[in-house]
Parts: structure tokens; sequence; C-alpha cells
């Protein structure tokens, strides 16, 4: 069951609870990183290594919603399965819509919470792949001059090269070689797939 | 009273000499007497009457007694002659008064000895009157009067009925005579002892006796309905023995001893005393003198009445009046005389007496003296036994008020803990979770590590001992959440250390504070804190000022949210316990007014947490009050004595 190379972040001011959920996570072959604090885990930056964080909703100092909350402006790839003393339907509604892996009530037995802890893990690498094939996307996408990449995005939103020709005032031939070099560069053979990766990417959004 | 025992002593011991010149004397006055008595009286008669008329007799009278100068009998005659005598009249009379005490000496060398002594005695003293007071001086004088006062009338006094008819009296002799008839004596018994069926007789023989000895005549009259128990002429010490050891039904008749079966001398009086005290029933008296020496009644002949009557016989024989002319005076001096103190002894009853009975020495009941001021004391016990009797009522119902608005109060209190209990109790449930938590999850990594294989005991004994005190925990706060849930009937007061209180509630409110984002701090004294009270209370009004606070900052900005609870001591020896927020701080024309019942502020309080703190401290001898802090929020003082002060 165990996941070698991950690792487990509990957060939780109660000394007895921490230590116990690492014990028996520890027998269950996971490694485990406690935290007195969510000031702490933050000092600590968890990074972006495969794991996921166990977090109580109520502490006292940085409580587990704002934890969640710095962590998403960090960028962290962490997913956080919340355990609670106490559940009450808004904090895990809150939790889950801010992109909460799960919400277990205290106590949790060990099937659940390795069941939850595993799933996390499950997401944390699914989330650590597509990141993986986003940057290559990204990659090629910079490589793209200024003008093959106004092209790119006109053509990606549906434009003719007549049109594109017209909006950026040049010829449609140079249309037509800014189109080529942009298949060349983004390494793909036909324009669907290259208005896939603008998708991907979020380039399409209004705006941008 | 010594002249007159000289006197005494005189007429009967000191002149024997002239007891023996004088033996011829009576034989005279016989011959005088017996020969030509017709003629003679008629000219005494004659020679009396004109000799009054011609000359006045003098102002002068003598009694002769019969009885000794002690005599009861006489000092009551001669105390009423006297007062009747001079009474209401300017010419005095004097009185002289001679004893011859016939009880216990006679006999015609006797009469000769008293004779001589009275002529010459009497030599230069005129006499108009003379007073024979008792048979034995009647008749001593009947025999002697023409020698020795021959012109002054006599007037008798003391002589009963029958000594009377048979005694040869002078024309001009009148008198005052009495009866004395043992069917009195036995009608007084009757009186005194109802279903009577004997009498003790009690005195000297009644041939000894001058003025009784006509009751052996009238005794067998008698004989027939009740046995008579002759007591007469014993010693007194037998008599004593006598006396105390008579049958019921028995009456004591009492005539008079003089001289007792062993020769000792006794006025009747003295004799009546020296047996009473031993007697074991009633006794009968027939002589007002023997009233109140232990007799117990019956109809007594009075000497008083007698000596008055008879000084007025003398008054009108001095004024002139013949004595001839003045009828002898019969009886009318008995009265039924009874002693009260007798009465109550042989527990007769006074109605049970004729109607007129007189009853002597009474003493009056306490009541009968006092009957106003026992009235007083009655009526006034009566009223303070209804004071106080309501006032005792008042104070049970006062006590059992007390007692209830006491355990009304103590509901109250509960009730009040109960809702700061179940606001507290979702912050408490949750802190429960935890060391249940920590509880399953070691007990399952312990699983894990025994299924192992080599299973690592070093990590499971640590898991153990995790959860040990993951459980130890999660039992204190149940038994403080229990401690503040239980009922109270009654105060239970005890010495405790205030630190633990303090502490104890911060258990409580640690979780609810957490959950609030409120910092909890504590600042206790570095010592023990000894108080006397329920812990449970004063842990009460910590959580309730505790959670007033944290209700009064639930504007402010999550981090500036603080709640300091801190102890001082006061000067007075109290502990000074403060509860500070950071809030917006109380108005202050309400730092008062919040302590009031059903005061609050608050959407959904009772207004009752202040007050009921209130009530908790001053219940404990403290005081509580509120104060706006300079740097904001409020804070909440309470003191409490400190137990050790109070101790002796």
């Amino acid at each position: 069951m165990s996941t070698p190379g991950a690792v487990i972040h509990v957060v939780d001011d109660d000394p007895r609870f921490r230590t116990a959920v690492a014990h028996l996570l520890e027998a269950g072959g996971y490694q485990v990183a406690l935290y007195q604090s969510g000031d702490q885990l933050l000092r600590n930056s968890p990074g972006d290594g495969l794991g996921c964080i166990l977090l109580d909703v109520r502490m006292s100092g940085l409580d587990g919603l704002e934890l969640q909350d710095r962590l998403k402006q960090m960028d962290s790839v962490l997913p956080i399965v919340f355990l609670t003393g106490h559940g009450d339907i808004p904090t895990s509604v809150k939790a889950i819509k801010a992109g909460a892996e799960d919400f277990l009530s205290k106590p949790v037995s060990k099937n659940t919470l390795f069941a939850a802890v595993e799933r996390a893990l499950a997401h944390c690498r699914e989330q650590r792949a597509s990141r993986g094939q986003l940057d290559n996307l990204r990659a090629l996408v910079s490589a793209l001059t200024s003008r093959e990449r106004e092209v790119f995005l006109l053509l990606a939103r549906g434009r003719l090269n007549k049109q594109v020709a017209f909006e950026l005032g040049m010829s449609e031939r140079t249309v037509k070689a800014h189109r080529h070099a942009v298949m060349q560069k983004l390494k793909v053979t036909s324009l669907a797939q290259a208005v896939s990766i603008a998708e991907r990417l979020g380039m399409l959004a209004a705006g941008t | 009273m010594n002249w007159l025992r000289v006197v005494r002593s005189s007429v009967t011991g000191l002149f024997p000499r002239l007891f023996r010149a004088a033996p011829a004397a009576p034989r005279r006055a016989l011959i005088r007497c017996s020969s030509g008595r017709i003629l003679i009286c008629l000219t005494a008669v004659l020679v009396q009457a004109v000799s009054a008329v011609a000359e006045p007799l003098p102002r002068s009278v003598l009694i002769i007694d019969q009885s000794d100068t002690d005599s009861i009998w006489y000092h009551a005659f001669s105390s009423a002659f006297r007062s009747a005598l001079n009474t209401g009249s300017m010419a005095r009379i004097s009185v002289y008064a001679e004893h011859l005490d016939r009880s216990r000496f006679g006999g015609p060398q006797h009469d000769e000895l008293a004779r001589m002594y009275l002529r010459d005695k009497f030599s230069k003293t005129p006499i108009g009157v003379v007073v024979a007071q008792g048979a034995g001086a009647l008749e001593f004088l009947i025999r002697w009067r023409a020698e020795l006062w021959p012109r002054a009338p006599i007037v008798f006094a003391g002589v009963d009925e029958a000594t009377v008819a048979r005694l040869p009296l002078p024309v001009d002799a009148t008198g005052v005579t009495y009866r004395l008839a043992f069917r009195d004596a036995i009608t007084s018994a009757r009186i005194l002892v109802p279903g009577l069926k004997r009498i003790a007789l009690v005195g000297d023989p009644f041939e000894r006796q001058a003025v009784r000895g006509h009751y052996k005549q009238e005794l067998p009259a008698f004989a027939g309905e009740l046995d008579v128990i002759d007591l007469m002429g014993l010693p007194m010490a037998e008599l004593r023995r006598r006396v105390a050891a008579l049958p019921d039904d028995t009456a004591i008749i009492y005539t008079a001893i003089n001289v007792d079966g062993a020769g000792a001398t006794y006025l009747p009086n003295e004799a009546l005393a020296a047996f009473a005290d031993a007697a074991n029933r009633p006794i009968v008296i027939d002589a007002e003198s023997n009233v109140g020496y232990g007799g117990t009644g019956g109809l007594v002949v009075g000497a008083g009445p007698i000596g008055a009557e008879t000084a007025r016989r003398v008054r009108r024989i001095v004024d002139g009046e013949a004595a001839s002319a003045i009828p002898i005076s019969k009886g009318g001096f008995a009265r039924r005389v009874f002693d009260w103190r007798q009465l109550q002894r042989f527990a007769i009853s006074e109605s049970s007496l004729p109607a007129g009975s007189e009853i002597r020495f009474r003493q009056p009941s306490v009541w009968e003296q006092y009957c106003w001021q026992l009235t007083g004391i009655i009526v006034a016990l009566a009223l303070q036994t209804a004071v106080i009797t309501w006032l005792l009522i008042e104070r049970h119902r006062r006590k059992r008020a007390e007692l209830e608005s006491r355990s009304r109060m103590l509901e109250v209190i509960h009730l009040n803990r109960a809702a700061a209990a179940g606001a507290l109790s979702a912050s408490i449930a949750h802190d429960i979770n935890q060391p249940l938590g920590a509880i399953l999850s070691s007990a399952e990594a312990a699983e894990l590590l025994l299924a192992a294989d080599p299973p690592n005991l070093g990590k499971v004994k640590t898991i153990l001992r995790n959860i040990r005190e993951s459980d130890q925990y999660a039992s204190e706060i149940i038994q403080h959440l229990r401690k503040l849930l239980k009922p109270r009937r009654e105060v239970e007061l005890q010495e405790f250390d205030l630190n633990d209180a303090i502490a104890g509630a911060l258990h409580l409110l640690l979780p609810e504070a957490t959950k609030r984002g409120v910092g909890l701090i504590a600042n206790g004294l570095q010592r023990a804190l000894p108080v006397r009270a329920d812990q449970v209370h004063l842990q009460q009004v910590i959580l309730n000022l505790a959670t007033n606070g944290m209700d009064a900052m639930s504007d402010s900005a999550p981090g500036a949210r603080k709640i300091s609870i801190e102890t001082a001591l006061t000067a007075k020896s109290e502990v000074e316990v403060s509860v500070a927020d950071s809030g917006k701080g109380i108005p202050d024309e309400k730092l008062k007014a919040i302590f009031d019942t059903f005061y609050t502020t608050k959407q959904h309080g009772t207004g009752l947490g202040l007050s009921i703190a209130r009530t908790i401290v001053e219940t404990y001898g403290g005081k509580i009050w509120a104060e706006n802090r300079s740097g904001g929020g409020a804070v909440f003082r309470f003191t409490v004595p400190l137990a050790e002060a109070r101790a002796p």
C-alpha cells in the first residue's frame, strides 16, 4: 500500500493526536512529517514532492482553512485531507470548494484514513504529471516569436488566413509562412492540435 | 409578771407561821352562815342597800383566779376584762389579781394560809367588787368573804352552770356561767370523724377535774354507741405512744391535763401541745385556750367574751347597781372553732363543718394572698408564651422560606451552569474527539506493528503510553464537565486552592476560546490560594465572566481577541480574581446595572450570568465589580476571603 518517496505532512496542534497519527501512518509504511501549527509548515515549505497534507481544521493560531488558502496562493500541488473533531457542514463545504481532497471526522479509522491518503497521493501524482506536460507545451509556445504568437492566437480562435492578414495588416502569403512556422515549432501536424494546446494553456480566455 | 410570781409563791410557801396561827377561822364562818340564814341574809341585803345608797363602793376590783398566773384562759379573760372595764369611762376602776393555783394546791391548810395572806395584803386597800374566776375561786370566796371583804359584792366568772347551782351563793353575788357538756364533745367528734365508732379520752381523770367532773356521769349514755379508749391519767410518754396508734374511726377528746401520770405538771394547753403532734386522729377540744396547740377544734368556751361580760357587770355594780338585781348570765359563750392547720393535716374538708364555724390559723393559699400578682404573672406568662410561640412559628416559616429560596437559588445557579456548559459543550465535544481520535489511531498503529514480523515492541510501548495519556486527558474533560453539570441540593463548603478552580475553568474554556479564535492567558500568583467555598460555584463565576468577555469580542479582529485571567492578593487577606477582555468595554453608566437580574445587551442573553456571579461571590463574603481598562476592553474583578485569614 505504501508509496515510496511520498511524505505525509501532518499538521495538528494536539501533540497526542499528532503522534498517534504519525505512528499509524509510519506503521502503514508512509513517511511522515509533523508540524504543530500551520506556520511551522509554511516555514518548512513542504515543496513539490509527492505527498499530501493531513490538516486539523481548528487550531490555535493559523487555522486549517486559512492555511489551505495560503498554500493555494503558493501554488502548492500537495492535496489537503482535512481532519476535524467537530465537522460542521459550512466548514466542510468551504474546504471542499477551496479544493480540499477530503474531509474526515475524528476519530478516523485506519482504512478510511489510508484510503483518503492514497486517493490524495494518486491525485498528487496526476497533478504532478499534468503539470509536467503543460510545462513542455509552455516551453514550445515560448519559442514562438511575437508575430508568430499573434498569428497563433488568432488562428486558434478560428480566424481564416485572410482575416488574420487583414487584422495584422500583412499579406496572406506572410500569414501562411508564419502559420507554417508555428506548426513546426509547436510540433503539431494539424491546426486542431494547435488549438488544443492553446486551450490547455488557458490562452483562449477572454482578454489574453 | 415577776410580781405575780412572788405573790403566788408567798401565798403558797413563805408563810408557814401564819398558816399555823389561825386554825379556827373556817369553823367560825360556817357557824355564821348556818345559824339564822334567812335573817342574816335579809339584814345583809338591807345593809347593803342602805350602804349602797349611803356610801359608794371603792373603785377597785380584785380578781381571785383559781388557776396559775400563766394560764392561757386567765390571760384571755384578764385582757378582755381589763379592756372592757375601763372602756368609755373617765372614772377608772383599779384592778388587782390573785391566783390560787387550785389545780395543784388546795386543802384547808392552804386555804387558811391564803386567807391570812389576802387579809393582811389588802388590809389597807379597799376593794369594791371581788371577781371569782373559776369554780375554785368562787368556793374560796363564798367561804371567806365575810372575813376578807364582807361588803364587796361577788361577780363570778368561768364557772359552769352545774357548779353554780350547787354552791350556796350569797345574795349580792351575780356572774357569768358557762356550760361544758360531754354531749357537745361527742357532737364535735362526729363532725370531725363522720363515721365515728370510738373515742379516746385524754386528760386528767374526771374526778380530778373541777369543771368536767360530771362527764363521768354522762359517759355511760354513749357507751352503747361508741367504744371508749381510756387514756386518762397516763404519763406523757406513754400517752404519746398510745395516741399515735389509734384505730380509724376514732376521735380523741381532750379535756385538760394539769398533772400527768408521772406527776409532771402542765398547763392544759402545754399538755395538749406535748402529745398532739404524735396523735394520728383528730383531737376534740372544748376550751378556747386550747385552740392553736394542736387540737383540731370543737365547741369551745372562750375566756374573752366571759371576761368582757364580767367587766360590764363589775362596772354596773361599782356605778351603783345592786349585784342582786343583776341576773346570772347563762352560757352563750361557746363557739365552734377549728384549727385550719389540723383540718389540713387530717384532710377534713371545711364544707363538712357546721355553718358559722370559726376557722383559725388559716394560711391563706398563695393564690388568695397574691391574687392580683399571680393573675398578672399568669397573664404575662401567657402573653409571653404566645409571643414566643408566634416567634417560633415565624422563625420556622422564615427558615423554611430561606431554605426554599436557597434551594431555588441553587437551582437557578445550576441552570445557569448547565447553560454555560451547554454553550461550551460543542467546543468540548470537539476537544474530546482529539483524545478519542488519538486513541483509535494509536490502537490501530499498534495492531499493524504487532502484525509485522518481527513486531516493533519498543514502538508499541510508546504507543500504549500515548493511549493512556489520551485517555486520561479525555476523562479529565469529562470530569470537569460532570462536576459542572452535577445538580446541588446544598452548598458544598470546602477549602481548596483557587488556582485549581481557575485551572478547571480554563480547561473548559480553552476549546471554545480556540474555536472563537480567542487567546486565553492565565497569570496566576505562584502560591496556594486557600479559600472556603463551593469550588464549582467559583468556577462558574469565572466561566460566566470569561464567556461574557468572549461574547464582547465577537466583533473584534481575530488577532486582537484576548482574555486574561489574573489573581492578586488584596490588603484585606482576600484574593482578587480579574477577568479582562479586549472588547469594546462597557459604557460607564452601565457598570453597575450589568449585575442586575435580567439585564442583558446580548440578543440571546438571559441577563442572569452576571447577576448569578454576584450572588455566588456575595454568598462567600466577596465582592464583584466591573471596570473599563485604559487600553480598551473591560475587566471584571471579584474577591474571595482567604481561608487562612478566617481560621482562628
